[in-house]
């Protein structure tokens, strides 16, 4: 199955990855690369992951962009193919 | 898979958060040579049944993959062998060419897909008798359908203009004009006059799958001004070869997501994938618009002197960027400069920067033509063929595509307004020059191919 790239920003808050690995933790996805950072007060984060048991990727999907929603982050989780179609010749 | 950075996640992200990035259309091919019979009932049926059979999850697997990669897909069409070919032995009167265009209308609402193109006619070299019942009942089709598209071939480099085809164009538009005046002659943004006309065009109102193509294929339009503009914000006051860089780079990665998009939908579907369309392709949408990258180069307003250079710069970069991103490139591919989709363009037409004739000039650069450009309502049919010859001309001289697609918006002058809705948008009415071309429209007859050599 393919990995899974998940892309969060916004206004810094507590939490935010305890929530999110609290997700990746009910669904059974590992975290294969993180990067993360604060910049002014921003929370950027994008990680690599597993994909989750077959079937369930779109509920996982919905799972982190309802949190996104509910803690005013935009939250983006997209197939790897598009990043590796843009930024890979 | 090697690690992408931050800022490349980020800058994917943003193309289709902020900058309005979507594949404009998965658009189906499909050859309908072997519906043809000399009974209209039986060919509806045939008809039917072959759209059906290819088409039935068209729209199922646009959705799916658009959930998929969170990629919007925005338009799920098809396109069909030109309809002249195919009704010629069953349909003698304009009640048969309605009754097939119904049905394929019908069906096409059923596959709950947003365009049909095909209802077209090749007549570069002549008209036949059918060609001629068939241009004739172009205004009640169109009239009597809601997304079937009409186009037809009058001109091409290799076989000259037929004259009497540009003449009987300007009636239709009129007639379809006057036929669907309650919905601001909306009938009109469904029929393109071209020369030389690509066979796996996938975007509308011009898109039919072309008799030298194979039984079924999967062609993408993609779309992304919004994503070139944002580049050139950060291009600003660099040179040009800069300029030409920062687009080409970007449309590299709009074409990857088309190729990404095209693959995976013609695998799903078990048809082969044909070609990308490399368009920018604007919408009403801020933002979304040719004008705006035109502007950002540094034109005041679209329409001064330098938007016919600013264009091809634009066009070349596109397709240069595009080519190497696609494993096979087709269709019009270029810069579309439809008016009313285009929130720049009808600003720079409010403000008679852009009038009808600098129009005529950029099309000579672009990738199609004359596009979405609402006229006078009581302009005469002679000066519709008049502006249709013009800009056949210029396609058939440069061995390029061009594309006439005009709405003469009944009952409305300048100053007024036309309003379409959706991807189509709104226009302002635009001056056209009234002086009289009648003569030379009547006259009649063909215009020989262009010599293809001593070119100046």
């Amino acid at each position: 199955m393919k990995k899974i790239v998940i892309v969060i920003y916004g206004k810094d808050n507590y939490g935010i990855l305890y929530n999110v690995s609290k997700i990746l933790h009910d669904y059974k996805v590992s975290v294969e690369n993180i990067r993360q950072s604060i910049v002014s007060n921003y929370f950027n984060m994008m990680a690599i992951v597993s994909a989750p048991e077959r079937n369930k990727y779109g509920e996982f999907k919905k799972k982190l962009e309802d949190y996104g929603k509910k803690s005013n982050l935009m939250v983006n989780v997209m197939l790897e193919d598009v990043f590796n179609a843009m930024h890979q010749v | 898979m090697e690690i992408i950075s931050i800022e490349q996640a980020l800058e994917t992200v943003e193309m289709f958060s902020k900058e309005h990035l979507d594949v404009r259309t998965i658009t189906m091919g499909i050859s309908l040579l072997d519906t043809m019979t000399n009974d209209v009932d039986k060919l509806c049926d045939n008809i039917k049944n072959k759209l059906m059979y290819y088409a039935k999850d068209l729209v199922k697997v646009g959705n799916d993959i658009e959930r998929e990669y969170s990629i919007p897909i925005i338009n799920k069409r098809i396109s069909i062998t030109p309809m002249s070919i195919i009704t010629e032995s069953a349909c003698k009167t304009t009640a048969d060419y309605v009754k097939v265009a119904k049905t394929i209308d019908s069906v096409a609402q059923k596959l709950k897909i947003d365009f049909i193109g095909g209802w077209s006619a090749i007549v570069n070299g002549g008209m036949t008798k059918n060609d001629e019942r068939f241009l004739n009942a172009i205004p009640k089709v169109l009239s009597k359908t809601k997304v079937l598209c009409s186009s037809v071939v009058v001109g091409s480099t290799k076989s000259g203009l037929d004259m009497d085809a540009v003449k009987l164009c300007g009636k239709i538009i009129k007639e379809t004009a006057n036929l669907t005046k309650s919905n601001d002659s909306l009938g009109c943004a469904k029929f393109v006059v071209f020369a030389n006309a690509p066979d796996d065009n996938p975007f509308m109102a011009g898109a039919f799958h072309g008799i030298s193509q194979g039984e079924a294929v999967i062609n993408v339009g993609v779309s992304g001004p919004g994503v070139v503009r944002k580049a050139l914000l950060e291009a600003k006051g660099k040179d040009f070869t800069t300029l030409c860089e920062t687009i080409k780079n970007i449309a590299f990665k709009i074409t990857r997501v088309g190729q990404l998009v095209g693959t995976s939908a013609a695998k799903r579907l078990g048809v082969p994938f044909g070609i990308i369309d490399l368009s920018l392709a604007p919408t009403p949408a801020k933002g979304d618009s040719i004008s705006d990258i035109l502007e950002l180069m540094g034109l005041e307003v679209t329409g001064a002197p330098g938007t016919t250079c600013a264009l091809a710069i634009l066009n070349d970069q596109v397709k240069k960027g595009g080519i190497m991103a696609a494993k096979n490139v087709g269709g019009l591919s270029g810069a579309f400069i439809p008016v009313s989709e285009d929130q720049g363009m009808i600003n720079a037409a409010t403000k008679k920067s852009l009038t009808l004739e600098k129009l005529e000039a950029m099309t000579c650069v672009c990738s199609v033509g004359l596009d979405m450009i609402a006229i006078p309502g009581d302009t005469s049919e002679s000066t519709i063929s008049g502006i249709i010859a013009d800009e056949m001309m210029i396609g058939i001289i440069n061995q390029k595509t061009t594309a006439v697609r005009l709405i003469p918006a009944y009952g409305k002058n300048v100053g007024d307004k036309v309003f379409f809705g959706g991807l189509l948008g709104y226009a302002p009415i635009m001056k056209v020059n009234n002086y009289s071309c009648k003569d030379f429209i009547d006259r009649g007859g063909h215009i020989p191919a262009p010599i293809h050599s001593f070119k100046n």
